[in-house]
């Protein structure tokens, strides 16, 4: 079963941090887009099996993505990753449909806990 | 443009990560004392110049009346890696709302918006620095925070006849509570020195990704 | 090698600051001599005991607000005298008091961090400002008095000429871009010099003081009056309409000649010719009110002294 992941942020380095301590050889398919609006179109023409969401970002931030997902019922599973670690934050992403919340910046341990959580590995 | 100043691309973005991670911290640290969710911006980062000082500020805050504080900011004070200042700006505010925001029961003068306005600036300052000081392995001191003005009109924010620097980095972090009208702006500006030293850290976090 | 410095502990009762540390309960865990001497509270007192318990009068809601962000944050809030004047009621130990009932102070709120990393105590230091905030507010005072003279008239302590100009040029900026009127009167001693001349020129001096009292204890509040030339004075009526303004007129006339002006037990009889218009447009310009409220009152006196004429009714 190939695993396709797709990481969503308009910071390079944040792209490039959690990329490079995603678990090795976990995913076959990895897609790096920088604001929602690209993020959408992805999902719209590729199956994606996780995504790796940030909230602040330019042209369309994560929760309106959140939100146009579940209007959708697109049903995908989405971590937020996010420097907005409000707990007021952390309960709008799970309400909008969010799986889990992992605040910036990102540790291995912290991912590996949160994918273990959810049975994702 | 600027000698020397320039970012390149890679140093720009991840200065903004940085500063996003620094402002996330001070949105949580102002979350805890209004009690209410904090909406933040994506930081904005540029290069001004002493000379085109009123507009660029004119152009990144908008507002007809504003109140300033400031805080000075540095890692050593003789002989810094990293000193600057930061200025906090609250535009059009409305000191009832605000008071009503942080649970004041106390009469709303004059000098208590003052003490609104250095409160919720010294939180906004620390907690941002604090966030981006850990990222960079620095640790900053702030002097305490003073008042620039208040309700005043944004030429007359930084007197330009004692500016320290020719060129600044200016870092822009917004922080709002909608329900509340409540607006401020983070100013944080470092000299060329400062700027310069935080390209050669930015390099060598790139460096190490 | 010099050994380990074996007094550590007395050096906070050596610093000229207040120092006291509280947990999160407020109980005091630290309380220096500063403080010591500046209360009836010893170390060996108040150490254990709830900081609100022994001072009543600390403003605890705002106290309270400053630890929670130190606590919470672990960052160091701040408090200065300009905002706060004190937080202790403590004396200030000056010989002459310069008004002051007690120390300013300036004041640190700073976390200590215990073993696990979490703040478990704030460090507070108050530090005794009085004679900055003494000097400071003196010097404020100061300038704001040199600010009131340079604008006001000597003899008659209303505003002098330019002072007012100033003034009525705002109000008619602010009248125009808000749309609302306002009216201009001006006014002339009558028959002066005749005054000066039959009873010296300390009883003109008298006639002009008074004239002026007179008129600033019945206008509004938001009237400004201003000596314009020597026997002159002009009155601006913000938010009046040519109506009212024709009301204040007269008003003011019987205000001013009605009752004589007692000079060395003299008693001189005194009245004014006036003149008075009022905004016509959203463009006004106050130069051209100015004129205008001159033209009245020339007209005034040339139709016999002792009234009110109203630019409207000029042939000009």
């Amino acid at each position: 079963m190939t695993i396709s992941i797709l990481i969503c942020d308009d910071s390079n380095m944040a792209r490039k941090q959690l990329k490079r301590i995603l678990p090795q050889g976990w995913a076959d398919n990895l897609l790096l887009v920088k604001n929602g609006q690209e993020a959408l179109d992805v999902l719209c023409t590729v199956k994606i099996d996780l995504l790796f969401l940030d909230l602040t970002m330019p042209v369309l931030d994560g929760f309106s993505v959140l939100k146009i997902m579940q209007a959708q019922a697109m049903n995908i599973n989405t971590i937020v990753i996010s420097a907005d670690i409000q707990s007021e934050a952390k309960k709008m992403v799970e309400a909008a449909g969010a799986l889990d919340f992992i605040r910036k910046p990102i540790s291995e341990d912290a991912l590996i806990q949160v994918l273990n959580k959810h049975n994702l590995l | 443009m600027n000698s020397g100043l320039n970012f390149t691309e890679d140093q720009r973005d991840y200065l903004q990560e940085i500063c996003n991670i620094g402002m996330g911290q001070a949105g949580q640290s102002l979350s805890v004392l209004f009690e209410q969710y904090v909406t933040l911006s994506v930081p904005s980062i540029e290069i001004i110049s002493a000379i085109n000082l009123v507009p660029t500020l004119k152009r990144l805050i908008p507002a007809e009346k504003i109140s300033a504080v400031r805080q000075g900011f540095y890692t050593h004070v003789t002989d810094p890696n990293i000193c600057g200042e930061s200025i906090t700006i609250f535009s059009n505010t409305d000191f009832e709302q605000l008071a009503q925001l942080i649970d004041l029961d106390e009469e709303v003068t004059f000098e208590v918006e003052q003490e609104i306005l250095l409160e919720i600036s010294n939180i906004i300052n620390g907690a941002c620095l604090s966030g981006i000081a850990e990222q960079i392995s620095e640790r900053f001191f702030s002097t305490p925070p003073s008042i620039i003005g208040q309700s005043i009109i944004i030429d007359n924010l930084l007197n330009k006849e004692h500016l320290m620097w020719d060129h600044a980095l200016s870092i822009k972090i917004q922080y709002s509570v909608d329900k509340y009208s409540f607006q401020c702006d983070l100013l944080l500006l470092m000299p060329d020195s400062s700027v310069k030293y935080l390209q050669n850290v930015l390099n060598r976090l790139a460096g190490e990704l | 090698m010099i050994n380990k410095f074996p007094y550590p502990n007395n050096v906070i009762d050596c610093v000229d600051s207040g120092v006291f540390v509280i947990d999160k309960n407020f109980t005091v865990h630290l309380w220096n001599d500063y403080m010591t001497i500046r209360c009836q509270f010893s170390s060996d007192d108040i150490v254990g005991l709830n900081l609100f318990d022994c001072f009543p009068e600390l403003p605890q809601k705002w106290f309270k607000r400053k630890i929670k962000s130190v606590f919470l944050l672990n960052s160091p809030s701040y408090s200065a005298w300009e905002q706060r004047a004190y937080i202790f009621q403590f004396p200030h130990g000056r010989s002459v008091t310069g008004g002051v009932d007690f120390m300013y102070q300036n004041c640190c709120f700073t976390p200590i961090l215990g073993q696990d990393n979490n703040v478990e105590y704030a460090c507070i230091t108050i530090k005794d400002v009085t004679d900055i905030a003494i000097a400071t507010i003196k010097l404020k005072n100061t300038v704001m008095e040199l600010e009131r003279i340079s604008s006001i008239d000597g003899l008659t302590q209303v505003y002098n000429r330019s002072h007012w100009e100033k003034c009525f040029k705002n109000e008619v900026d602010r009248a125009n871009r808000y749309e609302h009127p306002v009216s201009l009167l001006m006014f002339d001693m009558d028959f002066f010099k005749k005054i000066n001349d039959k009873y010296g020129h300390l009883c003109g001096d008298e006639v002009l003081r008074q004239t002026a009292k007179r008129c600033t204890e019945s206008l509004r509040s938001v009237d400004v009056i201003g000596r314009y030339g020597g026997e002159e004075f002009c009155i601006f009526l913000p938010e009046t309409d040519l109506a009212d303004a024709a009301h204040i007129a007269e008003k003011l006339r019987h205000i001013i000649s009605d009752t004589p002006v007692y000079y060395n037990s003299v008693a001189v009889s005194i009245s004014v010719s006036i003149g008075f218009t009022s905004s016509h447009s959203t463009k006004n310009n106050h130069e051209k009110l100015i004129n205008e409220a001159d033209t009245a009152l020339y007209a005034a006196k040339y139709n016999g002294r002792a009234q009110c004429v109203s630019f409207f009714d000029c042939d000009v």
